[in-house]
């Protein structure tokens, strides 16, 4: 087994990933087992589960309240990520809905996925067609059928659970059974599906990465009902089970180790990456092939910052597309007490969808959207709005169970198209605790989301009467999803995209870019299974190029 | 270029040593202090009608709101007055004169934290009273006890039995 060679603090390897989330930790993976040597360079600490849990039990009730999912988890100083109780403004935001990219991502090994609903959704066949079936947006220089393979491959290595029956599937276009069939329903997603769906909601079951079985080492989902911010038991699959897996094969792990710059010869292949140790010094690591993976807001950041002599708009960027694009989910919740019992919180985070308005003619025209049961424990809710009311002893028992058992909360997500004004820039005048620029971003909804979220709200308005809702609510300031995208583009154009099918930098030949980042089309699911697709896209590419 | 002041180390890294963390006291209270926490104690089962409240989470509160709530802590010796007179936690809060300082004590024992935002000190997660009415068909987050799949049985009836 071919390992890294380390002279003086640099390193040398077939391989350098940067970032150590869900898509670097695929691709790391998948070579080392082919039998490169990997180095991951990840910019945040290790992380201890237990340590993580206990931060989060220990959160106040105003934090747990505005779901801070990214206090529990420690930073390191050199390598910061947005904190919000209270801001600590690391990003800053402009433009008409900065409010609504307030993103929330962890700089650790194994990344972001430490924090997530693990829905693992594939887009649609259209949804890689917007241009040519909507005339809006971009489309792939890929077809579904040619990232097929590359799901099934994704949901083995996250463990997928999922419907088998093809009623339920979105989409049903598939080559292979999910790992294990869906994650059972419980009352509370029953009880809704019998409400819409003969209305056409088509409420249905979330593949997730989890399963009720024992599965690849990880324990049987055990409905701890706290995903987000962590899985106790780790169930839940989280990139640090794939940076695991990729250790014990081989690959090496440099865990603050904050990459700041890109060197590149006359034919601007990239020749080596150095980084920034937690002492802030500086070392090299050489290769054959780089990799960066560090979430769409920290690649594009990293690409500008590492400008050099040869690539003075940031590397990768003979597009000026670097940064540009950037896209999520902005979405918006909708709550009401229903007539019925409904007891969210019984079971994994989010287990049902309605994706009725997923997928439609009217996208030409405005933005689908999707609807999430949220499965989170409505307790602390029912306790604020209880408490407000003035209530004591029994009366304020019985109301907190009232809300608690008749309340719901939906998590409405909707598709923004790629807008290269929503962009990420280099601040002037913030940097980092290593001296590196903060990243500014300017964000604008635009008019064709603005619009689905009108249409969202009619159907919300609906749904509601369907349960003759009490304290019917809608929110009007979007918020962020985390499902941060764009902003490395793929394309088959070098003068309007990043990267190529596989992710390939136009620009250098054997610099990689996988992840949300090449994203072409947002849709309205969440955006990770089909980042992990991609990863092992390229991991194959990379392999044909080693 | 100015260095923006955030880059530190999050905020509950350090849970565990606060007040409100999961350990037992380890200094056996003085006379005035287990005096106090014995009122505190018969103040709070007087304000929230529970009787089997946990004295270690009490102690917790009774410190934290010294600190952090003063106008409650004022309030205190009065309240221990009036809890003999009343028969329920509605007519205690009925009294003018102690009626935030009550609903302050209930809150916290329901919410499990006293003050707010950075000051904020958890007294309690899994023991706040906020998780009581429906025990009998949700966990708290992280304290799941039901095995695989157990959310796929019937929830219990929406109305507790008594």
């Amino acid at each position: 087994m071919k390992k890294p060679t380390f002279n003086n603090g640099d390193v040398e390897a077939d391989v350098i990933v940067v970032g150590s989330g869900v898509v670097g930790a695929l691709v790391a993976n998948q070579l080392v087992a082919a039998g490169h040597s990997v180095v991951m360079l990840e910019a945040g600490p290790r992380l201890k589960r237990s340590e993580v849990v206990q931060n989060w039990r220990n959160a106040s009730f105003e934090r747990r309240l505005g779901s801070d999912f990214q206090g529990p988890y420690p930073q390191s100083p050199h390598a910061t990520a947005p904190l919000y109780f209270p801001a600590n403004d690391y990003v800053a935001l402009t433009g008409p809905d900065a409010s609504s990219f307030r993103q929330g991502f962890i700089k650790a090994v194994g990344g972001t996925t430490w924090h997530w609903a693990a829905s693992c959704w594939r887009h649609l066949p259209v949804d890689f067609k917007m241009k040519s079936a909507y005339g809006v947006g971009r489309d792939w220089p890929i077809a579904y059928a040619d990232i097929e393979s590359y799901y099934c491959r994704a949901e083995e290595a996250l463990g997928v659970s999922g419907p088998n029956d093809p009623q339920r599937q979105s989409p049903r276009e598939r080559s292979r059974p999910y790992v294990a069939d869906m994650i059972p329903w419980g009352h509370g997603d029953s009880t809704f599906a019998e409400v819409v769906n003969p209305h056409g909601y088509n409420l249905v079951p979330i593949p997730q990465g989890r399963t009720i079985q024992p599965w690849n080492e990880r324990p049987a989902c055990c409905g701890n009902n706290n995903c987000q911010p962590i899985c106790p038991i780790g169930a839940m699959y989280n990139g640090i089970h794939t940076v695991d897996a990729a250790e014990k094969k081989g690959a090496v792990v440099l865990e603050e180790a904050v990459v700041y710059r890109i060197d590149t010869d006359a034919q601007n292949t990239v020749t080596a990456v150095h980084w920034y140790d937690r002492d802030r010094v500086s070392h090299k690591a050489t290769g054959r092939q780089f990799v960066i993976a560090c979430n769409a807001l920290e690649t594009p950041r990293l690409l500008l910052l590492a400008a050099n002599e040869q690539n003075p708009t940031g590397i990768a960027n003979g597009s000026d597309q670097v940064g540009r694009n950037m896209m999520d989910h902005s979405g918006f919740h909708c709550s009401f007490i229903a007539d019925r019992p409904i007891w969210l919180g019984r079971g994994p985070a989010q287990s049902s969808c309605m994706v009725g308005p997923r997928d439609g003619s009217f996208r030409a025209d405005y933005s689908a959207n999707k609807i999430i049961l949220n499965n989170i424990s409505r307790v602390p809710v029912a306790t604020q709005q209880a408490l407000a009311l003035g209530l004591v002893g029994d009366a304020l028992d019985a109301e907190i169970r009232r809300r608690a058992v008749y309340g719901v909360d939906l998590s409405i997500s909707l598709e923004p198209l790629p807008d290269p004004t929503n962009r990420l820039t280099l601040s002037t005048s913030r940097v980092d605790g290593l001296g590196l620029a903060c990243p500014d971003i300017h964000y604008s909804l635009g008019d064709y989301a603005r619009k689905g979220y009108d249409k969202a709200c009619e159907q919300l308005r609906h749904i509601g009467s369907l349960f003759n809702a009490e304290e019917f609510n809608i929110t009007t300031a979007l918020n962020a999803n985390n499902h941060i995208m764009g902003s490395t583009i793929m394309g088959s154009d070098p003068r309007d995209s990043v990267v190529d099918e596989n992710c390939r930098a136009h620009d250098h030949a054997n610099l990689w870019l996988p992840g949300g980042s090449a994203m072409v089309s947002a849709s309205v699911v969440n955006s990770t299974l089909t980042m992990a697709a991609l990863g092992l896209k390229t991991a194959d590419a990379i392999e044909r190029a080693l | 270029m100015a260095l923006f002041a955030a880059c530190r180390r999050s905020d509950t890294s350090a849970a565990g040593t606060q007040p409100g963390s999961n350990q037992k006291p380890d200094a056996a209270p003085s006379a005035a202090d287990a005096a106090a926490d014995a009122s505190f104690l018969a103040v709070s089962s007087a304000l929230t009608g529970k009787h089997d409240l946990d004295p270690y989470v009490s102690g917790r509160i009774r410190a934290a709101m010294a600190v952090h709530e003063p106008a409650t802590t004022a309030t205190l010796d009065a309240l221990q007055r009036l809890a003999g007179t009343v028969d329920s936690p509605e007519q205690f809060i009925a009294i003018p004169a102690v009626r935030d300082a009550a609903l302050a004590i209930v809150a916290a024992w329901y919410t499990g934290t006293v003050g707010k935002g950075t000051e904020a000190v958890t007294v309690a997660y899994r023991d706040a009273l906020m998780q009581r009415p429906v025990a009998d068909g949700i966990f708290p987050a992280t304290y799941a006890k039901g095995g695989p799949a157990w959310w796929v049985a019937a929830p219990p009836p929406a109305v507790a039995a008594r």
